[in-house]
């Protein structure tokens, strides 16, 4: 099953549209709900001075309280120009990103013309939703140019990867309610709030689209109450369900099914200091962990992770423990983890590069690894795979801060009899190991006497690079292949 | 009967084979006297269930080369339990055994107890030359009748066997459609050019007769060491500043050793940034190529296989700080226990121990390749990443907990698999030998199974008291026999 993001790439223009005269304020939510056209450009990761092709994408969005428009992150991502439409109305809004979170796919806009928000009531943000309860979608999905309606009841309400950035899990909603490209970033209505905002569907399954709910919205807008937005915290720990008795019993545990175990710590030092592995989470905040790592959260049964989401950045959760067959409880203070960020896809900032004597260097990351082609994951980059999502975790003395990739090679007579090609992991340049970008502009700085040495993982390939030869091209070869810097850090 | 044969000889008329009757001449010897049809049958592992395996049964050709030995590929012979032999194409089975084979060059010798099999058998003569590539021909049996069929030759390569990963030289030929058999004999002029086996991509490849001939001859010395290898990496030397920086003048020659393994196979001297500039006096290229006097270019790889055997001595001219030295590199055997990971498990039975439904089995790739056709993807990432690693002195092998056995015992563990044990009890796990000992030391009534780290999970207790009867229940209800298989 793929999950996939659904707003709607257009292809056509759109129509001319003969709008209705506005009536005036009314308190249908359709009003409210505005479509939004993104005109955007995606650097390319193994040519990072580049943009790809112009892509003319449309989502729905709506209108809260503050003069902003709530969308998703994907909806507005790497925009170059943003233009909102109200419902029957003819004119086209300039619009630009206020805040945006990657993580839990989240956007406000703010649209320049205060002429734009007259008339307009904002939408209230309301409950998370029962299940089986029927909720509305409002937006502007492919196969139209009107507002469109769909309605269906909430299926479930679980832990679900946000796909937008890849590799985190937040609370999310399943709706039956038919969720279309085009409908990201519409609201979700339940009795006149929003209860939800549309968001992503699962290739080849029907009848199932996905929602945000309120918990992860209102975490969002909390978050950027003093003007920046920080992100989900993370606790930093696996956890495993503990059902085994042989297990349970170790661990000292009486009460059956409550009970997971911490199966092992990030490399997140607030956590290292107060966590162990093999401690066993009793009580997040006031959710009662159960053996298969659930709680009972607003009536359903989700993961425990879901209880370390309600706290911001730098806040703490209150966990109760058993450790050596002791309670204890302890006070867990959260912060935004990043370290991971190249093995998620990465937005709005564009690639760090250097290039020295046609060598482009750009640090390993999922983004970059898709410029591999549809197999990048194939056994043939296991060492860049490994390095990019495994090393961390399983290897931190030998982990990079951030690996360095030779990402391609722009060809000139210097450079012209390498053997290595690019897709290559950089190891050392003139004996300095590379643990940044930053260490290959320093180590260029230190030749080794007339020579440049690069070499790369994992088997210690080496290439040359004569200095007085670099240092006297490396500027043409900018020059010829339209290079406008030679880094971007 | 008569009919299907009839339309068979036209069609090979048509498509430029032809009946070997009367033909003999053209193809300089009588072919159907020396080649043979062999039945190969034996058995196979599931390496998802180690304990289980079924029959597999294979037709080969051999051909009659010395009094009593017929010649064939390896292929196909592991896990024997019968092997057959027939002559003429469709007449009586005759039992043999296999008196030598070697799965690293994929060749072996079959004889026939009854002295009346090689009654009116004439053994063929391998070429000890490289054959003329215009005049080849496979020929093989189809049914009662010998066929020939003209084969176009494409090159000689050296490439990693069907079996071995070890690189040798390998006589490329179109495909060569519809085989009866694997190993399919290519003769030239009266003489064995080479046998087919069994490679699978673009083209068939075939095992030329020189090579066989060096071989055979090693062999009937009586004390085979079995094929050595090159155990370092090295890099073409496209790059001129490179050997300016390493000051070496004239024209780009040579490869440059990059890295060397560590332990008792780095004894031989090289070492990285050497170029090397000549083996056995064959000077080297800048793309590691060399020129041989039977098969024209071949990568330097050959050159640990080329009349040489493990533990021989290869003269390596090195360009090492500025001057030329001269490394005696003593060639160390190829195993299949070369990697990490082992690339086969053959004429052994799989390894494997269950530990109250816990199956654990030693990391091999039969068994990563239990993950289907499309195991480089499908099997766990950190399998296939693994199977890419070398052997250090710490981790020379690995275990596995290869899957679970559901039961009462280790309920909570049912979906795990795949898993790479670290320890058990407090124990080092790296070999069966290792876990076997680990688990007669529980601690506090438990065995406690550490992973390794980047596992989906670090760690699963059982309970120790009640495994042994939870084990012998487990080994009932899934019709297993043993709980254990490891090897002495």
């Amino acid at each position: 099953m793929k999950l996939v993001m659904i707003n709607n790439a257009f292809k056509t223009a759109v129509a001319i549209y003969i709008a209705s005269i506005l009536t005036c304020f009314s308190a249908e939510p359709e009003k409210s709900v505005i479509q939004i056209i993104n005109f955007s450009q995606q650097p390319i990761w193994d040519a990072p001075w580049r943009f790809d092709t112009l892509r003319r994408s449309g989502g729905s969005g709506f209108v809260i309280k503050g003069k902003r428009i709530m969308t998703n992150a994907h909806v507005v991502s790497w925009a170059k120009e943003i233009l909102v439409r109200k419902f029957q109305d003819p004119k086209l809004y300039r619009a630009r990103v206020a805040f945006v979170g990657h993580d839990c796919d989240l956007a406000l806009l703010e649209v320049d013309d205060p002429a734009f928000f007259e008339g307009l009531e904002p939408l209230e943000i309301g409950e998370l939703p029962r299940v089986r309860s029927t909720v509305v979608t409002y937006g502007y999905p492919a196969g139209g140019e009107q507002i469109s309606y769909t309605r269906g009841v909430v299926s479930r309400i679980e832990l679900q990867t946000y796909v937008h950035i890849g590799n985190r899990s937040l609370l999310c909603v399943q709706t039956d309610a038919a969720i279309n490209p085009g409908n990201s970033g519409g609201p979700v209505i339940q009795d006149g709030l929003v209860v939800g905002v549309a968001f992503q569907g699962i290739q080849g399954l029907e009848n199932t689209g996905f929602f945000i709910p309120p918990p992860v919205i209102n975490h969002f807008l909390k978050d950027i109450e003093d003007g920046v937005y920080h992100g989900f915290p993370t606790a930093g720990i696996r956890i495993s369900q503990l059902q085994n008795p042989a297990y349970r019993k170790k661990l000292g545990l009486t009460i059956e099914g409550i009970g997971a175990r911490i199966d092992s710590i990030m490399p997140i030092p607030s956590t290292q200091k107060l966590l162990k592995e093999d401690d066993v989470l009793l009580q997040v905040e006031n959710y009662i962990v159960g053996s298969d790592a659930s709680i009972l959260y607003e009536g359903n049964r989700v993961h425990v992770a879901v209880a370390f989401q309600g706290v911001q950045h730098g806040e703490s959760v209150k966990v109760k423990i058993l450790r050596d067959k002791k309670e204890m409880e302890l006070s867990l203070p959260l912060y935004v983890y990043d370290e991971d960020k190249r093995a998620g896809n990465q937005y709005d900032v564009l690639p760090r590069y250097f290039i020295y004597a046609g060598l482009v260097f750009t640090p390993l990351s999922l983004d970059y690894m898709r410029t591999l082609g549809r197999d990048w994951s194939d056994e043939a980059n296991a060492e860049l795979v490994y390095e990019l999502l495994y090393r961390r975790n399983e290897d931190p003395e030998k982990a990079r801060k951030e690996p360095i990739v030779l990402a391609n090679i722009l060809p000139h007579q210097i450079n012209a009899n390498f053997g290595v090609k690019g897709r290559a992991l950089v190891d050392s340049i003139n004996g300095i190991k590379i643990q940044c970008l930053e260490d290959v502009i320093e180590a260029f700085k230190k030749p080794n006497g007339e020579f440049h040495i690069v070499k790369f993982l994992p088997h210690n390939s080496v290439e040359c690079l004569k200095v007085s030869d670099a240092e006297r091209v490396k500027d043409e070869i900018l020059k010829l292949h339209g290079v406008p810097s030679d880094r971007r850090l | 009967m008569k009919m299907f044969k009839k339309i068979v000889l036209l069609g090979v008329l048509v498509t430029g084979g032809f009946c070997i009757h009367g033909a003999s001449d053209k193809l300089g010897f009588d072919w159907g006297k020396a080649i043979v049809t062999i039945e190969a049958s034996g058995v196979q592992y599931d390496f998802r269930q180690p304990w289980n395996k079924q029959p597999k049964q294979i037709l080969k050709s051999g051909v009659l080369i010395r009094a009593r030995e017929i010649l064939t590929t390896a292929e196909g012979l592991d896990n024997l339990l019968m092997v057959r032999v027939q002559k003429g194409g469709e007449s009586k089975w005759w039992e043999a055994d296999v008196k030598w084979l070697d799965y690293h060059a994929n060749l072996a010798l079959i004889s026939v107890k009854d002295e009346k099999f090689f009654q009116g058998l004439k053994p063929a003569v391998l070429c000890d030359k490289s054959p003329d590539k215009n005049n080849l021909h496979v020929v093989r049996w189809k049914g009662a009748n010998l066929e020939a069929r003209k084969v176009e030759f494409v090159q000689y390569t050296v490439a990693e066997g069907v079996i071995s990963s070890l690189n040798c030289v390998q006589m490329e030929l179109e495909t060569i459609q519809n085989p009866t058999t694997t190993s399919e004999i290519i003769v030239s002029a009266g003489k064995v050019a080479a046998i087919t086996t069994g490679y699978k991509g673009e083209n068939t490849r075939a095992i030329p007769a020189v090579f066989i001939r060096k071989v055979l001859s090693e062999q009937e010395k009586g004390k085979w060491r079995g094929l050595g290898y090159f155990a370092f990496w090295w890099q073409p030397s496209y790059n001129p500043s490179l050997h300016e920086y390493l000051k070496l003048g004239g024209e780009p020659r040579g490869v440059v050793v990059i890295s060397t393994p560590e332990g008792a196979k780095n004894q031989n001297g090289l070492k990285p940034m050497d170029i090397i500039l000549e083996i056995d006096g064959y000077p080297i290229d800048n793309q590691g190529n060399y020129k041989d006097p039977d098969f024209g270019k071949l990568i330097l790889e050959n050159l640990a296989i080329k009349n040489k055997f493990a533990g021989d001595t290869v003269n390596i001219k090195v360009w090492r700080d500025g001057t030329e030295q001269n490394v005696k590199y003593v060639l160390p055997k190829y195993d299949f226990s070369e990697r990490l990971v082992p690339q086969q498990v053959l004429d052994k039975e799989p390894e494997y121990l269950i530990l109250g439904g816990l199956v654990f089995q030693p990391l091999t790739e039969p068994f990563i390749r239990s993950f289907g056709s499309d195991w480089r993807r499908a099997a766990p990432f950190r399998l296939v990443y693994l199977n890419s690693q070398e052997p250090t002195r710490e981790t020379p092998s690995l275990v596995v907990l290869s899957g679970v056995l559901p039961d009462p015992i280790n309920i909570g563990y049912y979906d795990y698999r795949g898993l790479v044990v670290d320890s058990v009890n407090g124990i080092t796990v790296r070999t069966m030998k290792d876990l076997k000992e680990a688990i007669s030391q529980p601690k506090d009534g438990c065995h406690v199974i550490e992973f390794q780290k980047g596992e989906s999970v670090r760690r699963l207790v059982i309970d120790a008291i009640r495994e042994p009867e939870a084990t012998k229940r487990i080994l009932l209800r899934y019709g297993i026999q043993s709980s254990i298989r490891i090897a002495n």
